[in-house]
């Protein structure tokens, strides 16, 4: 089953590779990913469905989480 | 006060305390060196041979003072020569910061001459990465780099500074403004709270066999004064991974030394017959507990951790406990101590450890209980990786946190003498000791040069069996014997290797060689490399095959010494 997370971050494009790279390194499989800047702020919102493969959703979003420039990670749910 | 950018990361590295830094110059951190120059009585430089000897030397300084080592490398080459030093520091979290030099930000992205997006390579084998984009963001990120490497769980912190950016001017708010300036976001450890406590001192009140096992997390936190209380006020024997070491004293009778692959006997047998497993700061890697299913499966695993994304990552446990370890411990203690006592473990742990013993010949462990009557506990052991390391973790004895340095996580050859360089430079006033396998002793060698140009006077030993030894002896036990490039390797005089740095070599073949260098050694308060020539078929028992069980554990007289 694939799940979508949504992070806020920084609007750098280390920040992208940063948290793919991590998530890659942790055995994750994506299906989608969309950065795109926030028209209130100069932020990003960072989506990133996941296959269900790799280890597990919420580690996905405990990793992500702890990404220094990365401010806040939930799950998108009833998209 | 306008400042440039190289004086402006001169002035936050002395606002945060900085005095050491480990480094090599080039090209695009001349700015940065040149401020260096006035500022030598304030920060002492080391320059190493090579820009991994630096990471290195870094780490060493880190793990054994428990402050932020500093590293300065140049754009391109410097910068990648740090890769395998940030991810040894990654791998055991250790605080290190690397300011590495890059191309002036008009010929970033041209391919020129020494440019590398080096914060692309590092992204997953630091804690953080950046490039500083603008000079008004400098001491920002500096500040930062410095927090990010200390606080939570530590870590490895690169910082890239275009060239430019050096030169540039900028007015600096001065030391106090730099001060007040906080991280936007603040790493939170977790706090267990007294019910999360209260559950686990139940389960301690229900077990008849609790073991703990005590990694480097306990360390880090400085748990290891609470871990001891506990553990000794209610006679529960402690086991430790490699990092581990020294979080417990290994000569405590509760003690069961080192758990897992090359672990004890008596570790890995309580640990799989415990009923209650108590784990403190430790991954569990795949070293440690074998094959996961089996691990300690008839326990109740407690996982105590501060970084919650290591708790079931390797297995799954049943009472997963966020926390800072000496904070959790202490509520542990109050609701414990003078109220559980265990009957006495310690006959059955005497029986089944380890212990170093004399030997006529010489042999590794006769090797090492020579150098620890020589040094006793004042010692800072810093090990390469392979057989010499096991030996030393197995065997040696460690009853302080930080008197052994090694690579664990990586495994990285070549570790040990830039590390030793550090620790020693961090502890002027302690032995530092390097052990090393005549493999891992030739990949970073060159740093003879640093130890050779500071005087700074550290042993180093090469248990010598003219072969790779770890890997030989995986091939012995697990390829029929086959020994594929590991054999044989007898190219490198060390006597006259250390002679052309200028440093005292020394060879021993027998017991009573070493006896006489040894002497002399602690006589003479100089940098030695002592060249101890071993057979190359001393292995390392006893050893769990990779995964597999704690309990099948091979033990060396299960081995034929034939082939």
């Amino acid at each position: 089953m694939e799940r979508t997370l949504r992070a806020y971050m920084e609007n750098e494009p280390e920040v992208l590779m940063r948290v793919t790279a991590l998530l890659k390194r942790k055995g994750y499989v994506f299906k989608r990913i969309l950065m795109e800047p926030d028209v209130h702020s100069k932020g990003a919102w960072l989506n990133i469905t996941l296959s269900d493969e790799g280890p597990g959703f919420e580690r996905a979003l405990t990793t992500i989480e702890k990404v220094v420039d990365v401010h806040s990670v939930n799950e998108i749910v009833n998209q | 006060m306008v400042l440039n950018g190289a004086q402006i990361v001169i002035a936050c590295l002395e606002d945060l305390g900085v005095d050491t830094v480990f480094g090599f110059p080039g090209g695009a951190v001349i700015p940065l060196y040149d401020v260096l120059y006035d500022h030598q009585g304030n920060i002492k430089h080391y320059r190493t041979c090579h820009e991994q000897g630096a990471v290195h030397a870094a780490d060493g300084y880190a793990r054994s003072t428990g402050k932020v080592g500093v590293c300065f490398v140049t754009s391109g080459p410097g910068a990648t020569n740090t890769i395998t030093g940030l991810a040894t520091a990654y791998l055991d979290s250790q605080p290190v910061v690397v300011i590495s030099g890059q191309v002036a930000t008009p010929l970033i992205g041209k391919d020129s001459f020494q440019e590398v997006d080096i914060t692309s390579m590092t992204l997953t084998i630091t804690k953080h990465c950046e490039m500083v984009r603008s000079i008004d963001q400098l001491e920002s990120v500096l500040f930062r780099a410095f927090d990010i490497a200390m606080s939570g769980r530590p870590g490895p912190v690169l910082i890239d500074i275009p060239k430019d950016l050096m030169t540039q001017t900028i007015s600096f708010n001065g030391i106090e403004a730099f001060k007040q300036r906080k991280r936007d976001k603040t790493e939170t450890t977790g706090d267990a709270n007294d019910l999360m406590a209260n559950r686990v001192a139940q389960l301690f009140e229900c077990a008849n066999h609790p073991v703990i096992l005590a990694g480097g997390g306990v360390i880090h936190s400085g748990a290891h004064e609470a871990l001891y209380e506990l553990a000794t006020a209610c006679n529960i024997p402690v086991a430790n991974t490699l990092m581990g070491s020294g979080a417990f004293p290994q000569s405590h009778p509760l003690s069961l030394g080192l758990a897992g692959m090359h672990g004890s006997r008596a570790a890995n047998q309580y640990l799989a017959s415990a009923d209650l497993v108590m784990v403190l700061g430790a991954r569990l890697s795949d070293r440690v507990i074998g094959a996961p299913d089996q691990f300690c499966g008839s326990a109740t695993i407690i996982h105590v951790e501060n970084d919650e994304n290591e708790i079931h990552k390797n297995k799954q446990v049943q009472v997963p406990v966020r926390s800072d370890i000496k904070t959790f411990l202490k509520r542990l203690n109050r609701l414990l101590i003078n109220r559980v006592i265990f009957k006495d473990p310690e006959g059955s742990i005497k029986q089944k450890i380890t212990r170093l013993e004399g030997d006529a010949m010489l042999s590794p462990m006769s090797l090492l209980k020579m150098i620890k009557d020589t040094y006793g506990d004042e010692a800072i052991v810093v090990t390469e990786v392979g057989q010499h390391q096991m030996w030393t973790a197995q065997a040696y004895g460690f009853d302080h946190v930080r008197s052994l340095i090694t690579s664990g996580g990586l495994g990285t050859m070549g570790f040990g003498l830039g590390a030793a360089i550090g620790a020693k430079v961090g502890n002027p006033h302690r032995t530092v000791l390097h052990f090393a396998g005549d493999g891992s002793f030739k990949m970073n060698c060159n740093e003879l040069g640093t130890v050779s140009k500071y005087q700074v006077p550290i042993t180093t030993f090469i248990f010598n069996n003219k072969a790779l030894g770890m890997v030989r002896q995986w091939q012995k036990l697990f390829n029929h014997s086959r020994y594929s490039e590991t054999d044989g390797d007898d190219s490198v005089d060390f006597i006259k290797l250390a002679d052309a740095y200028g440093i005292k070599g020394i060879r021993v073949t027998t017991v009573s060689e070493l006896e006489t260098a040894l002497e002399w050694i602690k006589k003479e308060k100089q940098p030695v490399v002592v060249d101890c020539v071993l057979d190359h078929d001393e292995n390392v028992f006893p050893i769990i095959p990779p995964g597999k069980g704690l309990s099948e554990i091979i033990e060396g007289s299960m081995i034929s010494h034939e082939s």
